[in-house]
């Protein structure tokens, strides 16, 4: 990602720190682009935010199901290397309170 | 105003590293020309259909190589919209002889995907999404979700997606210019290895290079295919967006818009080359084509109601799944492999169906031999 591009997006960020949702769908991705290919096998999950639904990342190797309750979270989002940028983004955490629906 | 397809050509599909982009581009014009008895000069404007040979290939300005191999350098347009490039290409076709612009003109799709890893290819096609809303999926991720909406609704099974692979495994063995010539049986296909649950590799269609060509024209052509209706539909890029996630809207409006312009039904049809870029996406295709009831496609196609014994054939081509995906020469494929099809009188009246990432785009023909 391309600095300017990279520093466009984190002007949400602050908007989406602690949101809770509960996970609508979800996958765990085990094939990824080659930025992202370090952190598989990882949760990719539609998200229900009230009358708002997003898409986001699951924290780690984290495994979501259908109905858990999770939180916003942010997390390093992609592989880096010395001089590359180390990329975050808003990701999806569950809530240790958190059950299956 | 009527418009034929007079000419047809699909070049040979899979990993072809001793192939270019230029010289698919060019087998594949070429014989469209010569499949419809022309001559090179006879063409008036070419459509080229392309998803990222500037990202595969660093290769820009298609529009350009396509013209420059013709002596009087017609006026060439690219036209982009992920893996319905090549079906747009065929619309904006048949929106300039409609509009009386130009008489004969050629649409070719090409994709050359193989020289880059497939880490990278995922990459590049995962520019198809809103890579801002949607970062960190892939889209096996988003035809997951999709597919496990699916199964959680209506109870589609597993053994239902395999049963899709399997279908078209087997007709790809009919279709020479296919990537695999392989059968599969249930069990392989639903113990391969996992991509992004609940979907599979076998799941999957493959990375691939090709190009594919027909010629259109707005003269009398008795014998050629007739291109009766078209429709485009749109959606949110964006799954969270969506209305549905058991429905691909953009594909009911655009089979609505080519059904109403062809004045025919569903129940006309009686074979169609559908997008099935995974498993999942064949099953939704023939339901929101209205082939089948919202909710049967997987069991329609493992009761084999979908194959040669069925009420309509879906996918003989092989599809994506088996026959491959070049994503830009995709939509143009699934024309002219109707058109030959239609041509040797097999069928009478067919339909192509062509997506562009989950479902934004969709584009929806219907030809009558």
């Amino acid at each position: 990602m391309q600095p300017a591009q990279y520093w466009r997006q984190t002007k949400e960020w602050s908007s989406w720190i602690g949101k809770q949702g509960t996970v609508v769908a979800t996958t765990q991705v085990r094939v990824a682009s080659p930025e992202r290919a370090g952190l598989t096998p990882y949760a990719y999950a539609l998200v229900e935010f009230g009358s708002e639904r997003r898409s986001f990342m699951g924290v780690g190797h984290s495994e979501l199901e259908v109905g858990n309750a999770v939180e916003c979270v942010l997390r390093k989002n992609a592989n880096s290397d010395k001089k590359s940028l180390i990329e975050y983004g808003i990701k999806v955490q569950k809530l240790s309170s958190s059950s299956s629906a | 105003m009527k418009i034929f397809i007079t000419g047809q050509y699909i070049t040979k599909f899979g990993e072809l590293w001793d192939r270019g982009l230029n010289e698919l581009l060019i087998e594949a014009m070429d014989g469209a020309i010569t499949s419809a008895g022309l001559e090179p000069k006879d063409i008036e404007a070419i459509f080229v259909a392309n998803k990222a040979a500037g990202n595969f290939e660093d290769q820009h300005h298609l529009n350009a190589i396509a013209s420059q191999h013709f002596s009087h350098y017609p006026p060439a347009v690219r036209v982009e919209a992920a893996c319905a490039s090549g079906s747009l290409a065929v619309v904006a076709a048949e929106q300039a002889l409609a509009a009386g612009t130009y008489k004969t003109v050629l649409v070719v799709g090409v994709e050359k995907m193989t020289d880059v890893s497939s880490e990278m290819a995922t990459h590049i096609l995962s520019g198809a999404t809103d890579v801002h809303l949607e970062a960190g999926s892939t889209f096996p991720a988003l035809y997951a979700l999709l597919a496990q909406q699916h199964m959680a609704e209506y109870g589609t099974t597993r053994e239902q997606l395999s049963a899709v692979a399997v279908k078209n495994h087997l007709h790809a063995l009919e279709n020479p210019e296919a990537q695999f010539h392989k059968k599969f049986t249930l069990d392989q296909v639903s113990q391969s290895l996992l991509v992004a649950d609940p979907l599979r590799i076998l799941d999957c269609s493959p990375i691939s290079d090709g190009a594919a060509a027909v010629v259109l024209t707005s003269h009398p052509s008795s014998g050629s295919p007739q291109i009766l209706g078209w429709g485009q539909g749109q959606d949110s890029i964006d799954l969270a967006n969506r209305a549905s996630l058991t429905t691909l809207q953009a594909t009911k409006t655009a089979a609505k818009h080519a059904f109403a312009r062809a004045k025919l039904t569903p129940t006309d049809i009686q074979v169609a080359e559908v997008h099935d870029c995974f498993t999942i996406a064949e099953i939704f295709a023939i339901e929101d084509l209205g082939f089948v009831p919202k909710g049967s496609g997987g069991a329609a196609t493992l009761d084999n109601r979908t194959t040669t014994s069925g009420n309509v054939m879906i996918n003989p081509s092989g599809g994506l799944k088996a026959c491959g995906h070049p994503v830009g020469a995709t939509g143009v494929k699934q024309v002219a492999y109707l058109a030959k099809l239609l041509k040797q009188g097999q069928y009478q009246v067919g339909l192509t169906h062509n997506v562009g990432g989950s479902g934004a785009t969709a584009v929806v023909h219907i030809l009558k031999g």
